[in-house]
């Protein structure tokens, strides 16, 4: 079974999604949620089997189809992490949809067939096949927005599918053009592939302009407030928690291994692109009144931590960066959960229409302050480590880019609190949300286990790290020779003679 | 610490003291001066009792200007700037396109006739002066 592990991954939520739409309502959220769970199972089968320090690639599946076309599955420790963030979400989806009451077959079957490309991208190997996973994403994922989402779902899914496409089309051109360069569509070989740097920097654009809109970077990020405020909860969390780290995984898997020289070529747009969306999506969450916007806006501005941390050339950068993604994936996931709890109850997503939470949902107001503060990257949450790595990573080349970054981290406290403070704090000027009652089990259930993972990521880091490290450090070793120069050049000074001498003499 | 005058290893000492004398006389022996006091420096103790206006200046140099950008770079920046020129844009854009294109396709054949006419014309044209 284990060598075939990841074409089971994928076929599981195949066949689901096939029943769901054959079967009554009630069926279909139960197969939705026990296929899910089986995935989650075989994705905890897959992390324990998985060999941390062994080989590179492993559980890897090659069947040749056609001209070069292979159904290549394989993962690395980079990859696993991200497939076990996508299985983990999935069951909390299914949990969170109950408010969902028409057409739920096909709802189900939607988020299943997104489960199976969501896998699909993390373990492809072959080029092609990871396209196709990549583009074909877009499709539940424009249905989930465009026909159970809000008032505004067909502009916000036509935006979101445009904006995406566009992006990707250039991107399909770059890799026709490298399976054609290299001979090969094996993305491990390609990884290893030295390209013209002429070359590089047209490929690189390509690959830039389809990641860019995926992650989402300043200024194609605008389609991501839309599509999340108009998307039905488990939409968002999905959106939030694993479609934009397909951005950065793109960033890890091809851009940075494939063209390093243009990467290093491209950093400063990259920098310069992540230095705006931080102060400027920060500074525009701060000021919005729906809930859903606000959280989407602070997503924008923790991506762009992400790619400044990608494009450090080292270690801790990426380290950084994965552990960023990660851990946006849990909270990012979870504050839309948040939101969906209690417009489950007011059907309002404005904060205006709360206040004074805390006092009628004491349970609620606790796991939301958690949550709250890992966004803001509290110690001893998983915001921490990650946003902290990031900072080293990128301090090492340069400082003023540290620096605005850094005030990222204190507009999100702004933002986050002030939006906490809103709903959680204060009197509660509303009566009927005064009434609502506290977290459901099944809420519980939901929400729970992102508490326990962001604890567990804040506090003992190292069993998210240790996969990943060796990928990592290939990764580093591939970009060593691109690596551009820091700005801090720190060398050990010399003491004065007295100075020593005190040192020395008489130590108190 | 050897090397620290003794006067300054007292100073926190005659501190406590100073303190204490003048809290004892100010509550206990004679509780009309505090009051006495604050009248005699009115603006020095608004002041001090204001927090130094801190909380103020701080809304003034940093809330305020902090909503104010917020608000101009959602609505100019991201609406009124990249959602006008990108998305929306490109989709007016086709949608005046379509709109050009169709009115040429008028269904009459004589106009149609006459656009082969004078693209047959060109062509000849073209090749008469080449």
């Amino acid at each position: 079974m284990m060598e075939h592990i990841l074409s089971l991954m994928l076929l599981v939520p195949l066949v689901a999604g096939v029943v769901c739409l054959l079967v009554s309502d009630q069926a279909a959220r139960t197969v939705a949620l026990a296929a899910t769970l089986v995935d989650l199972a075989l994705g905890v089968v897959l992390w324990l089997n998985f060999d941390v320090g062994g080989a590179r690639w492993q559980f890897q599946e090659n069947y040749p189809i056609f001209a070069g076309f292979a159904w290549k599955l394989g993962i690395d420790g980079i990859a696993l992490l991200l497939i076990m963030l996508s299985v983990f979400l999935m069951p909390i989806c299914i949990l969170a949809s109950a408010a969902i009451n028409k057409r739920v077959g096909e709802y189900m079957a939607a988020f299943l067939l997104m489960e199976l490309l969501m896998i699909g991208v993390f373990a492809a190997q072959d080029l092609y096949l990871f396209y196709i996973f990549f583009e074909a994403g877009l499709i539940p994922m424009y249905l989930i927005i465009g026909v159970w989402g809000g008032a505004e779902r067909i502009y916000a899914s036509y935006k979101f599918f445009l904006y995406t496409l566009l992006g990707s089309i250039l991107m399909l051109i770059a890799m026709i053009w490298m399976a054609q360069q290299a001979g090969t569509t094996d993305i491990p070989t390609l990884m290893e592939f030295d390209f013209p740097f002429e070359a590089q920097k047209w490929l690189w654009l390509a690959f830039f302009a389809s990641f860019a809109v995926k992650m989402p970077m300043w200024p194609v990020h605008t389609w991501l407030p839309d599509a999340h405020v108009q998307a039905p909860t488990a939409g968002s969390v999905i959106l939030a928690g694993v479609l934009l780290k397909m951005g950065g995984y793109g960033f890890i898997r091809f851009s940075l291994p494939m063209f390093p020289e243009a990467s290093a070529h491209y950093a400063w747009l990259v920098f310069w692109l992540s230095m705006i969306a931080v102060v400027v999506t920060s500074l525009i969450a701060l000021v919005q009144h729906d809930m859903k916007k606000l959280i989407a806006y602070s997503s924008v501005a923790h991506m762009a931590i992400v790619t400044i941390g990608l494009f450090a050339f080292n270690v801790q950068g990426l380290e950084g960066s994965m552990i960023v993604m990660l851990s946006h994936g849990l909270v990012s996931g979870a504050l839309f959960l948040c939101v969906g709890v209690i417009y489950d109850r007011l059907h309002t997503r404005e904060i205006d229409r709360y206040g004074g939470l805390s006092i009628n949902m004491p349970k609620y107001a606790l796991l939301f302050m958690l949550f709250t503060m890992a966004s803001v990257g509290l110690p001893g949450t998983s915001g921490f480590v990650g946003e902290f790595l990031s900072l080293v990573g990128i301090y090492q080349v340069s400082s003023w880019v540290t620096f605005v970054a850094g005030t990222g981290v204190i507009l999100g406290a702004g933002y986050m609190l002030y939006l906490y403070w809103r709903i959680a704090f204060g009197v509660q000027k509303n009566a009927d949300a005064a009434a609502m009652p506290d977290l459901s089990v099944r809420e519980w259930a939901m929400l729970a286990p992102i508490a326990a993972a962001v604890l567990w990521m804040g506090i003992y880091p190292e069993s998210f790290m240790a996969p990943m490290r060796a990928d990592i450090a290939a990764l580093d070793a591939r970009m060593a020779r691109a690596r551009p120069e820091g700005d801090a050049q720190l060398k050990l000074g010399v003491p004065k003679p007295h100075a020593v001498e005190a040192h020395q003499g008489g130590a108190h | 610490m050897h090397e620290v005058p003794t006067w300054v290893k007292w100073a926190p000492f005659a501190v406590m003291i100073t303190g204490l004398t003048v809290a004892w006389y100010a509550y206990i022996k004679n509780p009309g001066f505090p009051a006495r006091v604050v009248a005699a420096i009115k603006p020095v103790h608004t002041f001090v009792y204001n927090k130094w206006y801190f909380d103020e200046l701080y809304n003034l140099l940093f809330i305020r200007p902090a909503f104010w950008l917020g608000d101009k770079f959602w609505k100019l920046g991201d609406i009124g700037l990249i959602d006008r020129f990108g998305p929306n844009g490109s989709a007016w854009m086709v949608l005046q396109g379509s709109r050009l294109a169709s009115r040429l396709q008028t269904g009459y054949l004589y106009s149609y006739a006459l656009v082969m006419l004078l693209g047959l014309t060109a062509a000849i044209s073209w090749v008469l002066v080449h």
